[in-house]
C-alpha cells in the first residue's frame, strides 16, 4: 500500500466575508498523477496556496508525509517535501539558469557559514554535489545547454520548464504544478505532458497539477478532483468526470 | 586549500598585481599631503558604498539609513580608542604610550603596535554596529516593505543621531575624535578593503548568498524553494551592519566628524553612489565610491573648477540622480561587474573578417584594427605621459569611427579598442595626477 | 513657553499645519504610490517666494494689509502648482511610463528634493524673518481654522465630486481607471497640484506670525514630519493625516515646554521612534487599510 504524501482534511478558508474555499478535502499517494481543474476563480490556486502554506486555512488541517504542517511556514514546508510552481512564471530572473535550480538544492546543503566564507572541503563537497544533482535535473529536461544563461533570456516555454525542474531539486514527495500549460501551443503541451511523465518516472514524485488544458488533463491524470466555487463538485477517472452532468454544468452553466 | 586549486590562474595574478600596485601606492602616497587622505577616504568609502549594496543591490530592499550604522561604527571605535589608550597609559606609562601611537603626518609613521590597535578596535566596534543592526534587522524587516521599510530605517538612523549629539561623550554638537592621538594609513585601509571584499566576494559565493539573490528576485518563489526568507533577509542586513561599522570605525582614524554629519545625507550620498554605480554591482560600487571622492575631494578643490560646484554639491547630486533615473537607471556597470575576464577578451581575436566581402568603404575595418592596436600600446604605455595618451586619443577616434561600420564583427573590434584607450586615458590621467600630487608637496 | 496649556495650544497650531502638509504627501502617495520627497521643497519654495513678495509689497501703499498677505499667499500656491506639475510632468510621469519599480520613482524624488534645495541655498542662505502680520493668538485660530475648512473641502471633494471619486478609482486601481475612461495623468497632475497647494498655505500660515526661517525650513525645520504624520495616520486617509499631523504638532510642542529639563533635544527621538513603534504593530498606519499581496 503506497504511503500518502499529501492530505488535507476539510480545509476552508475565509478572506473578509467571502469563503474562498469551503469543505475541501484530497489525499494524493506516493507517484500518483491527479489533476485538480474548475472554472476560473474556483479556487484552484488558492487551494494551492493553503497546501503550500501561503495562506493558512480558516478551518482544517493540511498533512504533508504524515506530519501536520497546516500552521507551517512555505519554506519548512518544502523540507518536508512539497515543491511548487506559480501560475504567473516566478523565476529569479537575474540569475542564471544553474543558480535557480540550485536555490532549491540549498535545503540539502548544511555548510556553515565559516565553511562557506573560507571555503572548506564540506563547501566543495557539497556544492558540487548539488551541481551534479542540477546538470542531471536540467539534462532530463532539456535545458542544459541553458546553463550559464540568465533565466529572463529563456523562451517561454523553457522558463515553465526551469520552473519545473528548479522545485525538482528539492526532492519533493510532490509537485503542485500551477497551470504549467498556460500560454502554450499545442506542440509545446504534447512536449508538456511527455515532460511530466518522465519527471514522475525518473524522480519518484507525486504531482497535482492545476490545468485548463482539457487534454492535457485528460490525458495524464489518473483521477480528477473538480472545485467550482470553492466546492468540491466531483471526483473521479478522467472518464468518470468527462461524463460528469454537474462537472459540464459548472464549465458550460445551466 | 581546494579553493586555491580551482581558481582561474590568470584572474588570480592579475587580482594579486594589481592588489600590489595599490599597495606600492599606498605606501608611497604618505610622502605627499593630499594624497593619503583622498586614498583613505577612497577604501574607507568603497567599505561603506558596498555594504549598502548588499541590502539594496543584492537582497533588494531599500535602506536609508546607513548614515546611522556608520555612526555606530565611528563612535565605537573612538570610545574604544579613548578606553584603550587611558588603560594602556595606566599600565605602561604615558610617555611609551605616546611613542608607540604617533600621528601620522606627511613623513610620519605609524608603530606597529599601534596597527595593532587600530585593526582590534575596527573589529570590535564592528561586531557591536553588526549586533545593533540584527536587533534591527529583526525588528524592521520581516514587517516592512518598500518605501516604508526605506523611511522607518532613516528614521532609526535619526534617532541614533539624535542620542549621539544629546550626550557630549558620544559626541554631542562638535564630535568626538580620536585622530590627534592616532590616525591610520592608506595601507591599512587598503588591506581593510581587501578583506572586506574577499569578505564579501565568499559570501556571496555560498549558499547565503545565493539565498539572498533569490529574496531580491522574488520573495514568494523563494520562499516555495525552500529560502527562509526572513532569517535572510536579517542575515544580510546584519552583514550589512557589520561592513558598516568597520567603514564607520576606519574613518574614525582619518577625519573628525560630528554625529550630525551621519544623518540624512550621509545615508544618500551612499545611496548616490551605489546607484551611480549599479545595483547589485561590487565593483561599481567601487568605481562610484572613487569618482564620488574624487570629485568632493580633488575635482571640487582645483582652482580652475568654479565654486559653484563646491558650495553647492546638492545640486550636483540632486542632477546626477534624477539623470541616471530618467536614462540609466542600471548605473554605470549596470547589474555587471568588472572582471578579468572581460578585460581580458578585450585582447583575443576576433575571427578575420573577409575585406572583399564588405559591402562598405574597407576604411571603417582598417581604422577598427588600427583603434584595437592602438589601445593596446596605449595600455601599456599609458605612464608615459604625452606618448600614451595621444595613442589613446586616437585610438578612441579610430574607434568611433570604425564602430559606425554596418558589419558586426568590425564593430566589436572597433568597440573592443574603443575600451581599451578609454582605460588608457583613464589610467594615464590618474597617474599623471598621482605624480603631480606627489612630487608638488 | 511656560505651562503645558500654552503649549497644546502651540501643538495645536503646529499640529494644525503640518496636517496641512501631511495632508498633501498623503493624497500623492495614496495615488501614485510613492513618496514626494520633494514635497518639502514645495514647502520651501512656497515659503521663500511668500516673503519676497510680502516684504516688496510691505513699502507699497498695501503695507502691511491683510491684501498683501493674500495676494502673497495666492502667489505662493500659483508658483508651487506650476511647480509641482513641472517636476510630476519631468521627473515623474517618464518614470511611470516606463514602469520603474517605486524605488526608482523615490530615489528620483530624492534627487529632486536635492536639486531645489540647493537652489534655494544658492539663492538665499542667511536666516530670514517673515513679516508679523498676526499675532500669536489669533495664528492659532487661523491655523486651526483653516485646517478644519480644508479637511472638510477635501473630503466632500474626494466623496462626492466626480472628479474626487475618479481620484480613488485611480488610487485604487491604475488599469481599471484607464480602462473606465479616466484621464490618469490628469488626475495624477491634479493631485499633485492640490498638494502643493495644501504645502504653499500651511507654510504660510506657519510663517505669518513672524517666524524665522532658513532654507532649510521644508527639509530640515518642518522636514519629514508631515510625512511621518501622514503615515501614522495612515497613508491615503485624510482624516488619518490630520490626526497624525496634530499628534506630532502636540509632541513637538510639548518638549518645548518641557526644555527646561532638556526633553527639547529628543524631540527626533520620540517622535521617530514612536513612528517606528506604530509601523511595526500596525503597518498601514492607524487609520490605514490592510492590502494582501495576491499571490
Amino acid at each position: 500500500m503506497a504511503n500518502t504524501v499529501l492530505k488535507a482534511n476539510n480545509i476552508t478558508i475565509v478572506f473578509g466575508g467571502l469563503k474562498a474555499v469551503d469543505n475541501f478535502s484530497i489525499e494524493i499517494k506516493e507517484g500518483e498523477l491527479v489533476g485538480l481543474i474548475g472554472p476560473n476563480g474556483a479556487g484552484k490556486t488558492t487551494v494551492f496556496n493553503m497546501l503550500t502554506g501561503v495562506y493558512v486555512p480558516t478551518s482544517g488541517t493540511v498533512e504533508l508525509c504524515g506530519k501536520d504542517v497546516t500552521k507551517l511556514s512555505p519554506h519548512k514546508r518544502v523540507e518536508i517535501g512539497i515543491a511548487r510552481t506559480f501560475q504567473n512564471i516566478r523565476l529569479f530572473k537575474r540569475m542564471s539558469v544553474l543558480e535557480n535550480v540550485k536555490v532549491c538544492s540549498n535545503i540539502h546543503m548544511n555548510y556553515s557559514m565559516f565553511d562557506g566564507i573560507f571555503k572548506t572541503k564540506k563547501y566543495f563537497e557539497q556544492e558540487d554535489r548539488a551541481t551534479e544533482e542540477a546538470m542531471e535535473i536540467l539534462k532530463v529536461l532539456g535545458l542544459e545547454e541553458y546553463v550559464n544563461e540568465e533565466a529572463q533570456n529563456l523562451p517561454y516555454g523553457k522558463q515553465r520548464k526551469l520552473e519545473i525542474a528548479r522545485a525538482l531539486a528539492s526532492h519533493p514527495a510532490i509537485l503542485c504544478l500551477d497551470e504549467p500549460a498556460a500560454g502554450m501551443n499545442p506542440i509545446e503541451t504534447e512536449e508538456l505532458m511527455e515532460t511530466i511523465k518522465i519527471v514522475r518516472e525518473k524522480f519518484n514524485t507525486a504531482i497535482l497539477l492545476i490545468e485548463h488544458d482539457m487534454k492535457l488533463v485528460m490525458g495524464i491524470c489518473e483521477w480528477i478532483k473538480v472545485i467550482s466555487f470553492g466546492k468540491e463538485i466531483a471526483t473521479g477517472t478522467p472518464v468518470e468526470i468527462r461524463n460528469n452532468k454537474e462537472v459540464i454544468t459548472a464549465y458550460l452553466g445551466e | 586549500m581546494i579553493w586555491f586549486k580551482r581558481m582561474n590562474k590568470r584572474n588570480l595574478i592579475s587580482t594579486v598585481v594589481g592588489v600590489l600596485v595599490l599597495t606600492l601606492i599606498s605606501v608611497f602616497s604618505t610622502k605627499s599631503f593630499e594624497l593619503p587622505k583622498i586614498l583613505n577616504l577612497i577604501f574607507i568609502y568603497s567599505i561603506a558604498a558596498l555594504a549598502l549594496n548588499i541590502v539594496c543591490g543584492c537582497l533588494g530592499e531599500f535602506v536609508l539609513g546607513h548614515g546611522g550604522f556608520i555612526l555606530i561604527g565611528y563612535t565605537t571605535a573612538v570610545l574604544l580608542m579613548q578606553q584603550l589608550s587611558k588603560l594602556f597609559t595606566k599600565s605602561m606609562g604615558k610617555v611609551y604610550f605616546k611613542e608607540m601611537l604617533v600621528y601620522v603626518v606627511r613623513g610620519g609613521e605609524l608603530h606597529p603596535m599601534g596597527y595593532v590597535f587600530i585593526i582590534l578596535t575596527v573589529i570590535i566596534a564592528a561586531l557591536i554596529t553588526a549586533v545593533i543592526g540584527f536587533v534591527v534587522g529583526l525588528i524592521a524587516l520581516g514587517r516592512l516593505k518598500g518605501d516604508y521599510l526605506a523611511i522607518v530605517t532613516l528614521g532609526i538612523s535619526l534617532i541614533f543621531v539624535n542620542i549621539c549629539k544629546n550626550f557630549d561623550k558620544l559626541g554631542g554638537g562638535t564630535g568626538i575624535s580620536i585622530t590627534t592621538t592616532i590616525s591610520s594609513t592608506p595601507l591599512l585601509n587598503l588591506g581593510f578593503l581587501v578583506a572586506c571584499l574577499i569578505l564579501i566576494l565568499t559570501f556571496m559565493g555560498s549558499r547565503f548568498g545565493r539565498n539572498i539573490l533569490a529574496c531580491r528576485d522574488d520573495n514568494i518563489a523563494a520562499e516555495a524553494c525552500g529560502v527562509p526568507v526572513n532569517k535572510t533577509k536579517v542575515i544580510a542586513f546584519t552583514f550589512s551592519s557589520l561592513l558598516a561599522g568597520i567603514g564607520g570605525a576606519l574613518l574614525a582614524f582619518v577625519q573628525p566628524q560630528a554625529p550630525t554629519a551621519f544623518g540624512q545625507d550621509m545615508s544618500i550620498l551612499f545611496l548616490i553612489i551605489i546607484v551611480l554605480g549599479g545595483l547589485g554591482s561590487l565593483t561599481g560600487s567601487i568605481i562610484a565610491a572613487i569618482l564620488i571622492v574624487l570629485y568632493e575631494n580633488w575635482f571640487c578643490v582645483q582652482s580652475w573648477v568654479p565654486d559653484f560646484f563646491a558650495n553647492n554639491p546638492k545640486i550636483i547630486y540632486g542632477i546626477i540622480l534624477v539623470l541616471i533615473m530618467l536614462f540609466r537607471s542600471s548605473g554605470i556597470l549596470g547589474k555587471n561587474e568588472f572582471t578579468w575576464n572581460w578585460f581580458y577578451k578585450m585582447f583575443k581575436k576576433e575571427k578575420k573578417v573577409e575585406v572583399s566581402q564588405l559591402n562598405e568603404s574597407p576604411v571603417f575595418y582598417k581604422f577598427a584594427k588600427l583603434s584595437k592596436i592602438f589601445g593596446i600600446i596605449a595600455l601599456c604605455l599609458c605612464y608615459i605621459p604625452l606618448i600614451g595618451e595621444s595613442l589613446a586619443v586616437a585610438g578612441i577616434v579610430f574607434g568611433s569611427i570604425g564602430k559606425k561600420s554596418s558589419n558586426e564583427t568590425v564593430r566589436r573590434v572597433a568597440s573592443k579598442g574603443l575600451t581599451l584607450s578609454v582605460i588608457s586615458v583613464i589610467i594615464s590621467y590618474i597617474v599623471v595626477d598621482i605624480l603631480v600630487i606627489i612630487l608638488m608637496q | 513657553m511656560n505651562t503645558l496649556l500654552e503649549g497644546l495650544k502651540q501643538g495645536l497650531e503646529l499640529g494644525s499645519i503640518f496636517a496641512l502638509m501631511a495632508l498633501g504627501y498623503s493624497m500623492v502617495y495614496g495615488i501614485v504610490k510613492m513618496i514626494n520627497f520633494a514635497h518639502s521643497e514645495f514647502i520651501t519654495i512656497g515659503g521663500f517666494l511668500a516673503y519676497f513678495i510680502t516684504e516688496s509689497l510691505l513699502t507699497s501703499t498695501l503695507g502691511s494689509s491683510v491684501w498683501n498677505l493674500l495676494i502673497a499667499l495666492v502667489a505662493a500656491i500659483i508658483v508651487c502648482v506650476v511647480v509641482a506639475i513641472i517636476t510630476e510632468r519631468f521627473a515623474y510621469r517618464p518614470l511611470r511610463k516606463k514602469g520603474s519599480s517605486r524605488i526608482t520613482a523615490l530615489i528620483t524624488a530624492i534627487g529632486v528634493s536635492y536639486i531645489f534645495s540647493g537652489i534655494m541655498n544658492a539663492i538665499e542662505p542667511e536666516q530670514l524673518q517673515f513679516h508679523k502680520f498676526v499675532d500669536k493668538n489669533t495664528s492659532f485660530y487661523i491655523a486651526i481654522i483653516t485646517t478644519a475648512v480644508l479637511l472638510a473641502a477635501l473630503t466632500f471633494f474626494v466623496k462626492k465630486t466626480k472628479i474626487g471619486i475618479a481620484m480613488r478609482a485611480v488610487s485604487e486601481n491604475e488599469q481599471a481607471a484607464k480602462l473606465m475612461g479616466i484621464n490618469n495623468n490628469f488626475i495624477i497632475s491634479l493631485t499633485f497640484m492640490i498638494g502643493s497647494a495644501l504645502a504653499a498655505i500651511g507654510v504660510v500660515i506657519y510663517l505669518l506670525d513672524g517666524e524665522c526661517f532658513t532654507f532649510e525650513i521644508g527639509s530640515v525645520t518642518i522636514g519629514l514630519y508631515p510625512f511621518v504624520a501622514a503615515v501614522i495616520g495612515g497613508i491615503g486617509s485624510l482624516p488619518g493625516a490630520v490626526i497624525g499631523g496634530f499628534l506630532i504638532g502636540i509632541i513637538r510642542a510639548i518638549t518645548q515646554v518641557y526644555s527646561n529639563i532638556g526633553l527639547s533635544s529628543w524631540v527626533d527621538t520620540i517622535i521617530y521612534g514612536i513612528f517606528v513603534i506604530i509601523l511595526l504593530f500596525k503597518p498601514s498606519g492607524l487609520l490605514g487599510k490592510d492590502v494582501r499581496e495576491k499571490v
